[in-house]
């Protein structure tokens, strides 16, 4: 059967309506139960109709059932405003005969019972929560774990075991008392008396501290939910913060730079003048240099002049002190007066030669480098700054928009209440953990002195004894069958799951599953090395292969209703569970959108295995109605 | 689900092999038709599980009374 | 110039400024472009200087402005001037209070009472050069 609804059209509320009629609860996110005063139309309401009416009929084993369930105003309630004003009936009729209210319950858990109830009454939303077996502990795992086992039978054997101990600890205390009756074994029964007080005290303990434990959970997972929803606003106050931060950084850092800057511009003048002050100091250097060139050029004349004048007069060379010929006697004479001419050639201005070099000082000095060749990368850095401190006022408003009407103070305090619990949790299940120990001690002391008493002829005999004996014998049993039966079941469900994937992937190499201890899956390559990362496509495929596994491993094959399956696969994929699912059920219920599966071309495939298609219509907001659609 | 292919039942009894050889096969699945019948009860009727399999013991000590 | 042509001009020893100029270095200190408006005098001189312009005669609408020894302590400005411009006997400060004046109005013009580019004026000058 299909249910084509778009979406908010009221598929969740169809399965919903399923849910309710066979065991008075519905489910929002997180398996969260609806309050019943939710659940009545608002439409209906306005107009003063508060009634409710569901009723499904179907075929189980040869017989037909209908299954009513209402909800209507209570007499003396003028206008509802809890649910508690509203009083809810049921009826059943097996075959036209009705049933009595005391047997509806037994008559639903032979084919439909509501601890197994999540995987025939099956929420799309499961497919997200199955991740959560993948994370060892977290409280979601632990309630599909606990699903999972229940299919498969394991609460029988854990109830075996919890009955089983409950007989057996009345037994004791009887035994107890017995054997104080009998002569020589009053030191033993007072000790079994103590330890069985101390493992009553200890359990109460234990309970009281699991319904704390609880409390704590529940006020934490309600804040959570409260603060899921303000996340984003928690999110946004916490930028704006860190926003607001590095914008008064910013603007600070620019107002120093711009302290900076103004010290700079003292001097600034220079660097202006600077090209051309340089310019200047390289003509002068330039002349100065040919003042000193000359200089040394006229030292050098005159000195040669000296020598010549030396040789002339004492008519000796000055090179080497031989007497002088005449002939270089007057070609000494002769260079001696050239020289003297070329002397009077030589003019140096000495005035401007010192001018030049004072002006030289002068320059040097004005050409001294400054700080101020800075103030073009102060200016840049300023100007980035501009830019970033723009970028931050406009994310600074942004932000203050989004967080408008928001009370963050309380938010803060919810996730700080939040985080107390947590730690409150915690705590408390050190304390339980540190009771289960001191009982488990106490319990091995009963059961020496137990062991002590088997022995005894006389104890034996007594009737609590063997009482005692037989509980302890099948408390040991059922509690070691606990363990073997997940053993099992892990090996069963891993090689179903395992084959239903293989149908369902449509990527070839992928050999199987390998199944962990919370029944997560992991895929297996052909190597059979864990293939490590998943897309939300897959997860949903091996979701629905771990169903199918345990619908064979479990539990016959019965109804099963699915509210959109397909979110996030592909065609291919759905294309293959369109053809197995339903091979593995009695009847297949999806309630589907056109996203999900097209009606021109999907149905064409599974047209011989579909018998009947619906539409949910909308009348309005708060309205809508099922159709028949002709194929 | 038949006691053939409840694979509760065989964890049971293959459990029993292990710890208790000595236990009988039938007290066994009589306890855990008990469970059977009562695992979908409500928390508030828990007890009567109980009480049908204390009921059960103490038949089974009152029939290999040596007295 | 001679150390004999110097000793006859006489220096003033207060230098003036326009009445629209000193408008101009009031804004650009209340807009907190200068520490002080001495600052922008000697930059007003400077690209005077390097534009190699030969200023006019101050306005009649002026007024003193500064102390030559405040102005240029060291005597550094003085020698910037002399090494640049060839006086020929004018007092070097008389010079420099027609050079701050149209070099304050030039940065008027440029930056029209907005950010004063200090880095342009510097960069400007080296371009010129090179």
């Amino acid at each position: 059967m299909l249910v084509f609804g778009d979406n908010m059209r009221g598929k969740t509320s169809l399965l919903n309506a399923l849910r309710w009629v066979f065991y008075g609860k519905a489910l929002g996110r997180h398996s969260r139960e609806i309050a019943l005063f939710d659940l009545v139309n608002s439409e209906a309401t306005l107009e003063g109709d508060w009634s409710m009416e569901v009723v499904v009929t179907f075929e189980d084993d040869g017989h037909r059932y209908e299954l009513r369930r209402t909800a209507a105003k209570r007499s003396l309630v003028s206008t509802p405003s809890r649910s508690e004003d509203l009083l809810v009936e049921r009826s059943m009729r097996k075959d036209d005969i009705a049933l009595g209210d005391h047997l509806i319950d037994a008559e639903i858990n032979r084919f439909a019972p509501e601890q197994t109830s999540r995987f025939f009454l099956f929420d799309g939303e499961l497919l997200d929560e199955y991740e959560q077996l993948l994370i060892d502990g977290s409280d979601q795992s632990k309630l599909i774990k606990e699903a999972i086992e229940q299919v498969l039978g394991v609460p029988n054997l854990i109830r075996g075991r919890d009955d089983a101990q409950t007989i057996l600890k009345a037994a004791q205390k009887q035994q107890t008392a017995d054997l104080q009756k009998i002569g020589g074994f009053e030191s033993q029964a007072e000790k079994q008396r103590h330890y069985q007080a101390q493992i009553e005290s200890i359990e109460k303990d234990i309970k009281g501290q699991g319904e704390r434990l609880r409390k704590v959970n529940t006020d934490r997972e309600e804040l959570d939910d409260d603060l899921a929803k303000v996340e984003a606003f928690y999110q946004a106050k916490q930028k704006l913060d860190d926003a607001a931060s590095t914008r008064d950084k910013s603007a600070n850092r620019q107002d120093d730079l711009h302290q900076v800057r103004l010290g700079y511009v003292r001097d600034a003048w220079k660097e202006v003048l600077r090209p051309l002050l340089t310019l200047k100091r390289e003509h002068i250097q330039d002349e100065y240099s040919k003042f000193t060139s000359q200089m040394l050029d006229r030292d050098k004349v005159e000195t040669k002049i000296a020598q010549l004048q030396q040789a002339v007069r004492s008519e000796t060379c000055h090179a080497c002190g031989q007497p002088l010929h005449e002939k270089e006697r007057i070609a000494a004479s002769k260079e001696l007066g050239k020289l003297q001419a070329d002397l009077l050639g030589f003019k140096v201005d000495m005035t401007l030669f010192s001018q030049h070099s004072t002006d030289l000082q002068s320059l040097n000095k004005l050409l001294k480098p400054t700080d101020s060749r800075q103030i073009m990368l102060i200016d840049n850095e300023v100007n980035r700054l501009s830019v970033e401190l723009t970028t931050l006022d406009n994310q600074i408003e942004e932000l203050n928009e989004l967080i408008k009407g928001q009370d963050t103070a309380e938010i803060s305090r919810k996730r700080f209440m939040r985080d107390g619990l947590i730690k409150q949790a915690a705590h408390i299940a050190g304390e339980i953990n540190s009771s289960q120990v001191k009982l488990i001690g106490h319990q091995r002391d009963l059961a020496v002195i137990s062991k002590i008493l088997e022995g005894l002829p006389t104890a034996r005999a007594a009737k609590s004894s063997r009482l005692v004996n037989l509980a302890a014998a099948l408390e040991r049993v059922y509690g070691r069958s606990i363990d073997q039966l997940r053993d099992d079941l892990k090996t069963t469900v891993e090689m179903l799951a395992s084959r239903a994937f293989r149908k369902l992937t449509t990527q070839s190499q992928y050999s199987g599953l390998r199944i962990n201890g919370n029944y997560g899956l992991t895929i297996l390559d052909e190597r059979g090395q864990e293939v490590p990362i998943r897309s939300a496509g897959a997860e949903q495929i091996v979701a629905l292969s771990l169903i199918d596994g345990l619908a064979h491993a479990g539990r016959s094959a019965g109804p099963v209703v699915m509210d959109t399956p397909f979110g996030r696969l592909d065609k291919k994929h759905r294309a293959n569970i369109l053809a197995y699912l339903p091979t593995t059920t009695t009847q297949l219920i999806l309630f589907v959108h056109e996203g999900e599966v097209d009606k021109a071309t999907d149905l064409v495939h599974l047209k011989s295995r579909v018998d009947s298609v619906y539409e949910i219509k909308e009348v309005n907001l708060r309205h809508s109605r099922i159709e028949r659609v002709n194929q | 689900m038949t006691d053939e292919n409840d694979m509760a039942l065989v964890a049971l009894l293959k459990a029993a092999a292990e710890v208790e050889p000595n236990l009988s096969t039938d007290l066994l699945r009589s306890t855990f038709t008990i469970q059977r019948r009562h695992q979908f009860d409500r928390d508030e009727m828990r007890a009567l599980s109980m009480q049908e399999l204390k009921t059960l013991l103490e038949a089974k000590i009152d029939r290999e009374d040596p007295k | 110039m001679s150390d004999a042509t110097i000793a006859t001009v006489s220096e003033r020893t207060q230098v003036r400024l326009s009445n629209k100029s000193h408008a101009t270095l009031t804004q650009m200190k209340e807009d907190g472009y200068l520490a002080e408006m001495t600052d922008g005098y000697r930059l007003g001189i400077a690209l005077a200087l390097s534009m190699g312009i030969t200023p006019g005669e101050l306005p009649a609408e002026n007024r003193n402005f500064i102390a030559v020894s405040t102005l240029d302590p060291t005597g550094e400005l003085a020698t910037a001037i002399r090494m640049l411009v060839n006086l020929e006997g004018q007092g070097v400060y008389g010079y420099a209070e027609r050079l701050a004046d149209w070099g304050i109005k030039e940065m008027q013009e440029r930056f029209k009472g907005g950010f004063l580019d200090v880095a342009s004026l510097m960069s400007n000058t080296a371009e010129k050069v090179s």
